[in-house]
């Protein structure tokens, strides 16, 4: 056959030399370069491994139609042990991949002693130490109960949560849903794993007062409060939606108050409510988790899917789940985030990375859509161009770009979405994620903020799984 | 008036991003009005006071993308809808600029992500990875043009099958030039459009023809480069035929040009057929090939050198036929005479210093026809004439420094001329060089002053070495970077005997030759 539409134009990718992209350029002829390296580090035996796992193309396909179709709802607030499905009577759910109480850092120690002392399992820390030692309590990850929770991700059976539901068509997998507890605000909270009186009775004041509020408030919205909706808002106003969350929560204020104000009576409480999230520019994580969460399920056993529809870690190990490999978790240690301090506190003081909130990178925003975040390009390195590399980097290892989260800075490019193992493993660029910084200590708390990259051993051994799964 | 409407639940954008879909969408003709919008209740009063407000619209709430078009006919308003759908994620790349267009990508997938309309993949890697990775651009649909050498012969022959079947062309391995859509491509000249297609298995071989039809007047539809192994019989002139074939419907192409070095006997009988029977006046030059008869017997225009096959070409448009050869004028005849009589005696022997493998090839042709015995590292004729030493020359010697032998892990020589400019050096101060012979490549890609660079050598040469005649040709235009014309001064300036064509040169070289009786 001839190659006559050759000869209209040529439009160029430039793989290799730069010289030839700029000359290229210099005759205004459209011309993207390719920073080509061999891939898998040129390694024969992967990368006739990666040629032979082509064929999860088409189940990559259905799976990311069904991320893009997802439209995660916010439904309700109920409360943990009669909401979340497998919520056991003396459970602690907790962040990232199984793990028993010897292997826990800090924070999540933290977190469990106070989890144990909100529910009135044990009269101090100490006693509620001996409690979380003894085996009476079963330590399970959320993620085994259509959950997540940021940071240490403790849940206890009282505590309030949210609830989030897919509304897409059945057929596209709508329907699931996932939940996550309120967030508490920043500094010293149980989720960074403090667990002082202060943590506690703020955590008993949401219980009784701030849920019933927002519940009341949200029943009052028949069709609940679209949260793809918001997220896709506030990438437009300069949030990430891991790191950056005020323009997000700010939105969910504006759009909750009438309802408020309509469905509660005492204006004390009203005011109380709106003075805690005035007061915490994070409490929609709490909200864009578990959509990340309700979305990315979708894609769960789609057969031969090369898509990670979880990334978490626990402060001791980082985990990735496969759509095509149920429900293992794939895991290697914990990374230490590179991050900023707080005043007092320095990179000595950091617990390795931890927390379910890496569901957000998993949608394709937080670190992977720091070009929306100018606020925060400091975390990156503190240019705008360094932000945007960050994002444009993910894009050579995600499978599309989202429908409808999009970053105006790059003219409105969907952000890079659906992580391939595959292409992690071929292009050896892992995940960026953006995280705070809890203490490596129990009991301190939330002591910065920062980035760092996914680590390599969970992409190879899921890549290795699949392998041996698709191809025998 | 027709009204179509859609409604897409939970899809959040911007509403100056849906002013402009609106403004575009309503300035086209058979629509009265389009709009797109979010469902709030003051977006939905006003669709109704425009009379655009359907069943379907009033359903929708605040979280809900609104897009309504009013056209004459229906199907007009279902067209613009989906075309206003497409618009809400369709990149901008019209432009190729943009903040994530200007950044590099990590991977071939992320470049088509950000111009799925990209339709060339220019590969300059590592020869041994060069299939797996234009195998997938084929899979993308994309045409490849391979820079690389040290490819295998048998991925070569896989990747031109390949495209073959997809309509794709295979450039490549080892194609330093191209031009198509009056873009050029790796090392290329500046030329006018025209007439003129050209498919060449020569890298300088076609820039040296594309000079020779810019200073007749004549302009080029493109350029298709090969690489010099398709036209080997492991190949069989896969790409060679293809790009004849793609040359051959071009409505723009109206004389085609092929050229290279000689193909091998099974390949040279299938490239003859398709140009033979490619329906389109054809010049055939094939460095150094002596079966002109044959293709003149086919039909075929044949030419005594690559410059003189570009000025064929240009006089083939339009009817007319015929171009005077090549020849010395009057001028260059009586230095060479001057030079003669002075020079010292011992100094007896030709030096080639080339960057153009193609150009090295041509000298050896056209002076081989009067002094046998040139030896070079690329010798014409494989079966003999290969340099003992390609690092120092004995006797007549040509040397073409693109050669893998002097690239590995350099930069080529047309891209950086230090090597070169040494190996004047060492040539004009080997007290047997008679004639240092170059060539000068310009164009996109190439050094910035190569002509200056050469000539600083010469001058540096001509302290110790006085006698020695410095003959060179230019391949260029006066529209390249360089400007042809002031190179060509700068060698002048430096002493050099400058010709205009490269075939030129290599007359004027043996005819100074001519004269010491070897």
């Amino acid at each position: 056959m001839s190659a006559k539409n050759l000869l209209e134009g040529v439009r160029v990718a430039n793989v290799g030399v730069e010289l030839f992209a700029e000359s290229l350029a210099a005759q205004n002829a459209p011309v993207v370069q390719v920073d080509w390296r061999p891939p898998a580090g040129g390694d024969p035996d992967m990368i006739e491994r990666l040629d032979r796992l082509a064929v999860c193309d088409a189940a990559n396909d259905d799976a990311m139609e069904r991320l893009q179709a997802a439209r995660p709802v916010w439904v309700d607030i109920g409360v943990a042990i009669e909401d979340i499905p497998g919520m056991g009577g003396r459970t602690l759910l907790h962040a990232g991949p199984p793990i028993t109480w010897e292997h826990m850092s800090g924070p999540l120690k933290g977190a469990m002693i106070g989890a144990a002392l909100l529910e009135g399992w044990a009269k101090d820390a100490e006693a509620a130490k001996k409690l979380c030692a003894s085996g009476e309590i079963a330590f399970e990850p959320c993620h085994h109960h259509s959950s997540v929770g940021p940071m240490a991700g403790v849940v206890s059976p009282s505590m309030p949560v949210s609830i989030i539901e897919n509304r897409a068509p059945e057929e596209l997998g709508g329907g699931g849903r996932a939940y996550c507890t309120l967030n508490e605000g920043l500094g010293k909270v149980l989720r960074y794993g403090a667990y002082s009186e202060d943590v506690l009775a703020r955590l008993r004041w949401m219980a009784d007062e701030l849920a019933p509020a927002l519940r009341a408030a949200l029943r009052a919205m028949p069709e609940g409060l679209d949260i793809k909706n918001v997220i896709a808002r506030a990438l437009q106003m300069g949030d990430e939606a891991h790191n950056r969350n005020v323009a997000a929560t700010s939105t969910i204020a504006r759009i909750l108050m009438p309802h408020l104000a309509e469905a509660v009576s005492d204006p004390k409480v009203i005011s109380r409510a709106a003075e805690f999230l005035a007061g915490n520019d994070h409490f929609f994580l709490n909200l864009a988790m578990p959509a990340a969460k309700a979305s990315l399920d979708t894609m769960a056993g789609v057969e031969g899917c090369s898509l990670v529809y979880a990334m978490s870690r626990n402060g001791t190990d980082f985990g990735i789940r496969v759509a095509g490999l149920g429900d293992a978790w794939f895991t290697a240690p914990a990374k230490n985030p590179v991050g900023l301090f707080f005043p007092g506190y320095s990179q000595e003081d950091a617990n390795p990375d931890i927390g379910d909130s890496a569901i957000m990178e998993t949608l394709g925003v937080g670190g992977f859509a720091m070009a929306a975040a100018s606020a925060i390009v400091e975390f990156v390195g503190g240019s705008t161009a360094e932000a945007f590399q960050a994002t444009n980097e993910m894009y050579g290892i995600t499978w599309a770009r989202s429908r409808d989260y999009t970053l105006p800075a790059l003219d409105f490019a969907g952000v890079p979405t659906g992580v391939d193992v595959r292409k992690v493993i071929e292009t050896g660029i892992y995940p960026v994620i953006n995280t705070g910084i809890a203490h490596r200590e129990p009991g301190v708390g939330q002591i910065g903020a920062g980035v760092l990259r996914a680590p390599e051993a969970p992409f190879r051994k899921a890549f290795e799984a699949l392998a041996g799964k698709m191809t025998g | 008036m027709a009204l179509a409407v859609r409604v897409l639940s939970g899809a959040y954008h911007d509403s100056v991003k849906l002013m402009r879909i609106s403004a575009a969408a309503s300035e086209k003709t058979h629509i009265r009005q389009a709009a797109a919008l979010m469902g709030t209740p003051m977006n939905l009063e006003q669709l109704a006071s425009s009379g655009l407000l359907s069943q379907e619209a009033k359903g929708a709430g605040p979280n809900d993308l609104v897009l309504v078009v009013e056209a004459t006919a229906p199907e007009t308003a279902q067209e613009e809808l989906a075309a206003m759908e497409a618009a809400l994620t369709a990149p901008r790349t019209n432009s190729g600029a943009g903040a994530l267009a200007n950044l590099s990508a990590p991977t071939l997938d992320a470049a088509l992500g950000k111009d799925p309309l990209i339709n060339l993949a220019l590969f300059s890697i590592p020869g041994p990875s060069v299939r797996h990775e234009a195998e997938r651009a084929l899979k993308k649909g994309l045409h490849c043009l391979i820079f690389s050498d040290n490819v295998p012969v048998e991925d070569e022959v896989a990747l031109k099958q390949m495209g073959r079947e997809r309509g794709l062309l295979v450039m490549g391995p080892d194609c330093g030039t191209a031009h198509i859509g009056g873009v050029g491509l790796g090392f290329c000249n500046v030329v006018r459009a025209g007439g003129i297609g050209i498919a060449g298995a020569a890298g300088t071989g076609i820039q040296e023809a594309m000079a020779a039809i810019d200073a007749a007047g004549g302009g080029i539809s493109c350029a298709l480069g090969t690489g010099g192994r398709d036209v080997t019989d492991a190949v069989g002139g896969l790409a060679m035929i293809q790009a004849i074939e793609t040359l051959s419907e071009d409505a723009a192409t109206e004389v085609l040009l092929v050229l290279g070095k000689p193909p091998e006997s099974a390949a040279f009988g299938k490239i003859l057929e398709a140009t033979a029977t490619c329906g389109k006046p054809a010049v055939v030059h094939f460095v150094g090939d002596r079966n002109q008869d044959i293709l003149e017997h086919l039909g075929l225009h044949v030419a005594d050198s690559l410059a003189e096959a570009g000025r064929l070409a240009v006089s083939l448009i339009g009817g007319r036929s015929g171009a005077a050869a090549p020849e010395l004028d009057s001028e260059a005849r009586e230095r060479i005479a001057g030079w003669s009589r002075t020079r010292e005696k011992g100094r007896r022997f030709l030096r080639g210093v080339y960057t153009g493998g193609t150009l090295c090839a041509e000298a050896q042709a056209i002076i081989g026809e009067s002094t046998p015995g040139i030896s070079s590292n690329a010798p014409l004729n494989k079966s003999r004439g290969t340099m003992a030493d390609p690092m120092r020359s004995e006797g007549h010697a040509v040397v073409d420094l693109g050669d893998d032998l002097f690239t590995r892990g350099k930069p080529h020589p047309m891209i950086d001329p230090a090597p070169r400019s040494a190996r004047i050096v060492q040539e004009a101060r080997d007290p047997e060089t008679a004639v240092v012979l170059f060539d000068v490549v310009l164009g996109l890609g190439a050094h910035e002053d190569p002509a200056g660079e050469a000539a600083r050598a010469i001058v540096e040469a001509q302290e110790s070495s006085p006698d020695v005649l410095f003959i060179g040709a230019v391949t260029g235009t006066e529209g390249d970077p360089q400007g042809l014309n002031a190179q060509r001064a700068r060698l002048a300036e430096a002493g050099v005997l400058v010709a205009d064509t490269h075939a030129g040169a290599c007359l004027a070289a043996a005819a100074a030759l001519e004269g010491l009786g070897g």
